[in-house]
């Protein structure tokens, strides 16, 4: 019994020590900074007061945390004023590895003082995260997954705050709801398998071909329900087709009735199609243009011939974020001039909401497609009639 | 026999100390999220979120599925694994320690990455399909909708089968097989009416968990459902979809889920119940060398299974050393996958994964070997709701179990967001079924007269259970406690929600890596996962081999 108890105890302290030994070495630096701050002192004996509740190791890891973010906030608060960012930062994003590296690699570049750590997932798990946050906030900002589409869902999680250059903003691409900075375009594509369309010795250029019985089950969507990228390409279909239309019913039942198959995610729909698993994507062209740059040969980037259209999405300060000073620099940067066009040419498969003219080395330029001009207010306002309407017909096919 | 006490002693205080804890990090956490599903936007109370849900064909269906694909995994997995262990208990199989490795290891592949390697390899244009398709012009149907949910879940969750009723096989008597032998009853169905019977609790207890797994898998049907829509897809759409968010109905039907639960859990208690019965391993088995046509046909099925069951992992490994460009596989092969993940927190995940996996793996034994006695020996309301409790957390779709840790713990006095302690937290009340389910069939099956003998003898209670009781049931508590372990490690769902580059494991690293769209290293994560399994694996093997318990 006495045996039992010293090993169980060993255990957990030695585990305890573990959990200490890799916010030592982080936490060393920045308590020398901390204690020089009045400010800081006061809200560090605050927290560990509080967490002394919990077990040795979280209390030294949250207590640690708490002051080094403190500290680092004080000292950014000054650092902002005079266009530097320095300390740590904590991005929330739902960007892939393409769009982040790049974007890590200018924001290196501009403040080579901050420290970014990246929480990855998906739109609807980091907003669901935050929300959970929200009396101990972990992360600064958000970056990606916040469309235009949102209306006001969302912006109980964000700090009221535009970027410094929203009133260059082209009148499109403004705040639409005064929380989001609406960074960069999503426009809908499809992604198309080179070798099985001709296989199939089909020619698909836009919408018109998908109701062809050869793509009979070989055509994917994600979830309009859940995912916003599949939202993306309902919201074209009906730009294109006329907003809750018969006709844009009539050829969303079409799909239906071909087989459209509904994928698990976004990144299914052009990933699914490259291996050969689909012969078409409805998605989105950084996807696809993110798949060409790695060097993928057998797909093909399209844009509807009937006419495409953009959700633009947006980055945002998350509300009571411990280092806002940093994020607002950060996303400062994001929406100038300057780094619009860092990012959109270092990058090539975004289109960003710069009115400058940035040369995307996969993407085909702006005047060489078809637009049409897509009513994001009226979808917005009606999304939950649309996606009834959705959910019943997909069930009534699917007898 | 049941014997119930009145005056309060220690394993009375045992059973509120359990039940306060399990109030302060199970109950309340899930009531903060459960309690939307019957409150409206007006505040008050409501039904109108299960009126929904169980009047529209579209919510009805997921349920349907879910129950379809549930029972059939459950019967194949039996239909599996039981043969599967009984091979593996009674002969003495050559290669016996690594079937068990890969058999583990075949459990343990993260929901996505595994899925998204059986695509590769049967999907329409995965490799084994164009083999097969190509080379004996059969045509393989491919591996989506119910046919792949079923195929894959079987082939991860048959090692669930394999593990239990390996311990409770090696419980079982040699006399009774002799004896059986005497009166004429030998093979077959010596199996059916001796061996099964004997270790039906422990069958029963295999069969809830896969069921179980199988209902709140969402992985899996996920990526390979294909519209094959089942309810923990429709929980985690609810709660974390990106344009579809009701709060309240995902709430809704998470209660329907925990409702299930309970409903099927109660099943099976009182299908155990019936077996009421207990026995003495003095003599196990021994193992007889498998002879003739028979053993060849033995030896096919064990090794033709755990093949199929691992090829997907193998073929992970095999990816994690091509050339890749993030999403792209490029002819080649190189380490570029591997230097990439040295940068990306390598050593620190598996700190963590190491870290995690131990200190939860303890505190769930501790609690599972408590509430195991609980239950058996001091039968009452109380330890019986404890029981049900502690099951609750198992169908719920870790991203949710995930919200309501934060949300419960979110603020001062207890605030443990982007700890380890949350993460902890997580993992047990999450993981602790398995060994609960294991150590409780082993101690039904342990007479109480040992202890009442230890007793007369002048040991205390304590002693008597840590000394006598505990090493009795080691073979049921270490079969669970291995399951643990293997899930815990690769525990995904809630880790989505909680993790922190702090508190970031292999697992999660795997997921970030998918997420980012980088699959070399996603496979990379993935195969330095295995390969820490299998020595773990390899060492606890190592270890009990010199610690064979004898009566």
């Amino acid at each position: 019994m006495k045996k039992i108890l010293c090993l169980t105890t060993a255990i957990v302290l030695a585990s305890s020590l573990c959990a200490c030994g890799g916010g030592a070495a982080t936490t060393t630096t920045k308590a020398a900074a901390a204690t020089t701050k009045a400010a800081a002192a006061t809200t560090a004996a605050a927290t560990t007061k509080a967490a002394a509740a919990t077990t040795a190791a979280a209390t030294t890891k949250a207590a640690a945390g708490a002051t080094t973010k403190a500290a680092a906030g004080a000292t950014t608060k000054a650092a902002a004023s005079t266009g530097t960012a320095s300390g740590d930062m904590v991005m929330y994003s739902t960007m892939t590895e393409n769009d982040l590296n790049v974007m890590l690699d200018c924001l290196k570049k501009k403040f080579p003082k901050l420290n970014i750590e990246v929480v990855n997932g998906t739109a609807g798990e980091l907003t669901a995260r935050i929300g959970a946050e929200k009396d101990n906030p972990q992360g600064d900002m958000m970056w990606g997954g916040l469309a235009d589409a949102d209306g006001t869902k969302y912006t109980d999680l964000f700090e009221h705050w535009l970027s410094d250059y929203e009133s260059q903003q082209q009148e499109q691409y403004k705040s639409p709801n005064g929380f989001y900075s609406m960074d960069h375009l999503s426009t809908v594509a499809l992604c198309v398998n080179t070798n099985l369309e001709k296989e199939l010795g089909l020619d698909i250029k836009g919408y018109a071909e998908l109701t062809n019985e050869k793509l009979k089950g070989k055509i994917l969507l994600a979830d309009p329900t859940s995912s916003s990228s599949a939202w993306n390409n309902v919201s074209n279909i009906m730009s294109v087709y006329g907003n809750d239309s018969d006709a844009s019913w009539k050829y969303i039942e079409s799909l239906l009735k071909n087989g459209l198959v509904i994928a698990a995610s976004s990144s299914a729909c052009f990933k699914s199609v490259e291996s050969g698993e689909y012969v078409v994507g409805l998605t989105y062209e950084d996807g696809i243009a993110a798949l060409l740059k790695s060097g993928a040969k057998n797909i093909k980037l399209v844009y509807p011939a009937e006419g495409t259209s953009a959700s633009a999405f947006g980055t945002s300060v998350i509300k009571g974020a411990k280092n806002a000073a940093n994020a607002k620099a950060v996303i400062n940067y994001i929406m100038s001039p300057e780094g619009q066009k860092d990012f959109g040419e270092a990058n090539g498969t975004i289109r960003m909401t710069t009115a400058q003219t940035i040369n995307s080395k996969y993407l085909p330029a702006t005047n060489s497609i078809k637009w049409v001009k897509r009513d994001t207010k009226w979808l917005t306002d009606n999304r939950q009639k649309v996606v009834d309407h959705w959910t019943q017909l997909y069930t009534s096919t699917k007898k | 026999m049941v014997r119930t006490h009145k005056k309060i002693d220690l394993w009375t205080t045992v059973s509120f100390c359990l039940l306060a804890l399990f109030i302060l990090f199970l109950i309340y956490p899930l009531f903060g999220i459960l309690r939307q599903a019957v409150i409206g936007s007006d505040g008050k109370l409501t039904g109108q979120q299960f009126v929904k849900f169980f009047s529209k064909q579209y919510y009805l269906d997921t349920i349907v599925n879910s129950f379809a694909v549930s029972i059939a995994v459950t019967v194949v997995t039996l239909l599996l694994g039981v043969p599967f262990s009984y091979f593996y208990s009674f002969y003495r199989l050559k290669g016996a320690k690594f079937l068990f490795i890969i058999s583990v290891l075949c459990c343990m592949s993260a929901p996505f990455i595994g899925a998204y390697s059986w695509i590769l390899l049967l999907g329409r244009n995965g490799i084994v399909t164009q083999v097969i398709e190509g080379v004996f012009k059969i045509k393989v149907g491919n591996i989506y909708g119910f046919r792949g949910i079923l195929l894959v879940q079987a082939l991860k969750l048959y090692p669930l089968v394999f593990i239990y009723m390996n311990g409770a096989f090696k419980n079982i008597d040699s006399t009774l097989m002799e004896a059986s032998e005497n009166m004429g009853c030998t093979g077959m169905r010596r199996f059916w009416k001796v061996v099964l019977q004997l270790s039906m609790p422990t069958a029963l207890a295999a069969s809830l968990i896969v069921f179980m797994r199988a209902f709140a898998d969402f992985g899996t049907p996920l990526l390979i459902g294909e519209g094959y829509r089942t309810f923990p897809v429709e929980i985690y759409n609810q709660y974390l979809g990106e344009t579809g968010q009701d709060h309240n109905f995902a709430a809704a039907i998470s209660v329907i889920a925990v409702i299930v639960t309970a409903v099927v859990f109660l099943l099976q208690k009182w299908a155990t119940g019936k077996y009421n019965f207990s026995m003495n391993a003095l003599h196990p088995i021994e193992k007889k060398k498998p002879k003739g046509i028979a053993g060849f046909f033995i030896y096919l099925y064990c090794y033709l299974l755990i093949f199929i069951a691992f090829m997907p992992q193998i073929y992970i490994v095999y990816l994690s050393f091509r050339n890749c460009d993030q999403a792209i596989f490029k002819p080649g092969f190189s380490l570029g996958s591997y230097k990439l993940a040295m940068n990306k927190l390598l050593v620190r995940s598996i700190k963590n994964t190491m870290l995690l996996g131990g200190l939860s793996l303890a505190i769930i034994i501790l609690v599972a070997i408590l509430i195991a006695y609980l239950v058996v020996r001091r039968n009452n309301r109380l330890n019986n709701a404890i029981d049900t409790i502690s099951m609750l957390p198992y169908i719920m779709p870790g991203s949710v179990i995930g919200i309501a840790l934060i949300i419960a713990f979110g603020r001062k006095p207890l605030a443990l967001t982007g700890t380890i302690t949350i993460m902890v937290i997580s993992l047990v009340i999450r993981r602790m079924p398995y060994t609960i389910r294991s150590a409780t069939a082993t101690l039904m099956q342990i007479p109480i007269s040992i202890e009442e003998a230890a007793i007369s003898l002048g040991a205390s209670k304590i002693k008597t259970f840590f000394k006598v009781t505990v090493p009795m049931m080691t073979n049921g508590i270490v079969s669970g406690a291995i399951l643990s372990f293997v899930s815990i490690i690769t525990e995904m769902s809630s880790g989505i929600i909680l993790y922190n580059n702090k508190t970031i494991t292999l697992t999660m690293s795997a997921y970030v890596a998918i997420g980012r769209g980088n699959y070399g290293l996603a496979c990379a994560f993935s195969a330095i996962l295995t390969v820490l399994t299998t020595i773990i694996l390899m060492a606890y093997l190592f270890i009990s081999k010199n610690e064979d318990i004898r009566m």
